[in-house]
């Protein structure tokens, strides 16, 4: 067991250095110069070679990739060119909103997934399993931005329940709160349509299982069959989605808070890379890449813990 | 204690069970005999109340005198598992593969008879050293894919008689076992039967199964009950066309036997649903068929037109 986390850990670095590089030799041949981001269009080109030397943007791109990498490793990703902060400050600042974002988004996602799926599959050919059927293909078909519009027009400008837009910071963590929740269901709503489809097809699958008729013939009732012997049981491949979904979630961020003007990390690549700040960039991009791989090292793990079966024979 | 009366359960392809009368007395052992497709699977769920949604059930399953067609889930819930419980054809696939063994004996204890976890796991403990389990308390801690399909057999008998039920119904315990094996359930299940004077129903196409564990037959074919009988006497002198056939067509190990000769088989297929003759469903596979066997369903035990013998 634990020399298949160590094997996992290895796999999981091996593909950051790998997505790193991948990046850094991708911005690097991408138009555009730091230096007239930096000094503007008006700097005489002397000084505009006076700083790319000074930011060693002269050498070898294998040995400024080296130099990048040997800082990264120290928490140390360089200083943003438009920003003038070091890159790990710029992302520590913004990093607990999209966390909060996401965490509050997946939450609501696998819940109502979870409900609406066991739900569809035990109500199987009938109206609610109809209902469900349509609302997730309706949320499939609903592209997350235009969504979040009608919500805006809906909650803030006509009923005047939520703010709009705009983050007011951690010292009031209902106002946080309040801020985040359409912007949440913005990007839930779309999971929660693709999730509940998964969740309603594995439990058909599985409550044609002879071990769920066992179940009922013991005398338990239909919702600990539901939820304590079938849904365990359809667990893999709704958290094979998950898992997957955590990359939509990451990109969805970037949209939705733009739509929604929360500085977090979806707000800070976009400006990023509208400014040319290759150095943000390619640590933003690193840390997505680091985020998604995580999120498939937890639903290994998550596979060894549902499932006895798949467990290393000790 | 139990008593089937004209029970038919119906599909849109046609009827799976056709007018069934059946009763099983308190300790008594009935053998259900039949074909895969004879409707047999069908008569163990409707003892549960747990036939398919989709199913149109008439007549009248009583236990201890309630009703059980028609009755509320509720009501039904409560007998299941408690006074009648039921062991599944498939032992591998039988048992939740998630949890440990331990737990899914203790859940209906826990749940039905109010048990803490720690007496619910001992009653589970001394469950599974009944079904003749060596070294029970570690296998409390056992997945069901960590047992061997015999030992899983065990563990759902053990399951089944969480609740000390009043009838057990085993609907073909042995087909996935090996021979040996399967001869140990068997035996388990008779006395089990005979030390908790338990009912039991055993539903099985293995007529030598029936023959080692139950009292009573009733042979079904094509959802008809077609005759019924103390097992011995049904065995010795089958009175139907088709249980006659049944039996010819059984191997022996005897060394009288011309080893060349075919083995005895009783020609065509049991008729699927949807085609199933009107009169006797034995008709056209039939040695010794009347013209009216065709058009008319026979009554009677033997059901014949022919009369037995």
């Amino acid at each position: 067991m634990i020399l298949l986390i160590l094997r996992r850990l290895l796999g999981f670095a091996l593909t950051l250095l790998a997505v790193s590089a991948a990046v850094f030799f991708v911005m690097n041949v991408l138009p555009g110069d730091p230096a007239i981001v930096i000094l503007g269009i008006e700097a005489t080109e002397d000084a505009r070679a006076a700083l790319r030397a000074q930011l060693g943007l002269n050498d070898p791109a294998i040995w400024r990739y080296l130099a990048w990498l040997g800082g990264a490793v120290q928490g140390d990703f360089g200083v943003s060119y438009s920003f003038k902060v070091p890159v790990a400050e710029l992302i520590a600042e913004r990093l607990p909103m999209t966390l909060a974002l996401a965490g509050l988004a997946t939450v609501m996602t696998v819940a109502l997934a979870l409900a609406l799926g066991v739900y569809a599959a035990s109500h199987h050919g009938r109206a609610g399993d109809w209902a469900v059927m349509a609302f997730s293909q309706l949320g499939i078909a609903v592209p997350a931005f235009w969504l979040s519009m009608l919500l805006v027009i809906l909650f803030a400008v006509t009923l005047r329940w939520l703010p709009p837009g705009g983050f007011p910071g951690w010292d009031d963590p209902l106002a946080a709160l309040r801020a985040l929740i359409m912007p949440a269901t913005a990007l839930a709503l779309v999971q929660t349509a693709v999730l509940a489809r998964v969740t309603r097809s594995a439990m058909l699958e599985v409550m044609r299982q002879t071990y769920v008729r066992t179940a009922t013939a013991t005398g338990l009732g239909p919702a600990r069959v539901m939820w304590r012997h079938a849904l365990p049981n359809a667990l893999v491949p709704i958290v094979t989605i998950i898992g997957m979904q955590v990359a939509n979630l990451v990109t969805g961020t970037i949209v939705i808070e733009n739509v929604f003007y929360l500085p977090g990390l979806g707000r800070l690549v976009f400006q990023a890379i509208s400014n040319r700040d290759l150095i943000v960039v390619q640590a933003m991009v690193t840390l997505f890449a680091a985020i998604v791989v995580s999120a498939n090292f937890i639903v290994d793990l998550a596979y060894l813990w549902i499932d006895p079966r798949l467990r290393p024979r000790s | 204690m139990l008593a089937m009366r004209e029970l038919s359960v119906g599909f849109a392809g046609g009827l799976a069970l056709r007018r069934a009368t059946l009763s099983v007395a308190r300790g008594e052992r009935l053998g259900v005999a039949g074909e895969s497709g004879s409707g047999k699977t069908m008569l163990g769920l409707a003892c549960l109340g747990m036939l398919p949604e989709v199913a149109v059930v008439t007549g009248s399953v009583r236990f201890d005198g309630g009703e059980l067609v028609g009755a509320a889930e509720r009501d039904l819930r409560r007998l299941r598992g408690q006074r009648i419980a039921m062991v599944f054809q498939e032992p591998l696939s039988a048992l939740n593969p998630l949890r440990r063994v331990g737990e899914l004996i203790a859940e209906p204890l826990r749940l039905h008879r109010g048990l803490s976890r720690a007496a619910a796991l001992d009653r589970a403990c001394a469950l599974l050293s009944e079904v003749g389990l060596p070294d029970p308390a570690s296998r409390l801690r056992q997945y069901p894919h960590e047992m061997s399909g015999g030992q899983r057999q065990r563990v759902t008998i053990a399951l089944a008689l969480a609740c000390d039920p009043d009838l057990l119904i085993a609907d073909e315990p042995t087909t996935a076992l090996d021979v040996q094996v399967a001869a140990h359930i068997l035996a388990l299940l008779r006395a089990l039967s005979e030390s908790r004077r338990m009912a039991l129903i055993l539903i099985s196409h293995d007529l030598r199964a029936i023959a080692a564990v139950t009292d009573r037959l009733a042979v079904l074919y094509g959802g008809d009950i077609i005759e019924e009988g103390p097992t011995a006497d049904v065995l010795a002198a089958p009175r139907h066309p088709y249980t006659q056939g049944l039996i010819a067509a059984r191997p022996t190990l005897s060394a009288r036997r011309d080893r060349n000769a075919p083995l005895p088989t009783i020609p065509g297929t049991v008729p699927a649903l949807a085609h199933l003759p009107p009169g006797c469903r034995f008709a056209g596979r039939c040695p010794v068929e009347l013209p009216v066997c065709r058009s008319t369903r026979p009554a009677g035990n033997p059901a014949c037109h022919r009369g037995g013998p």
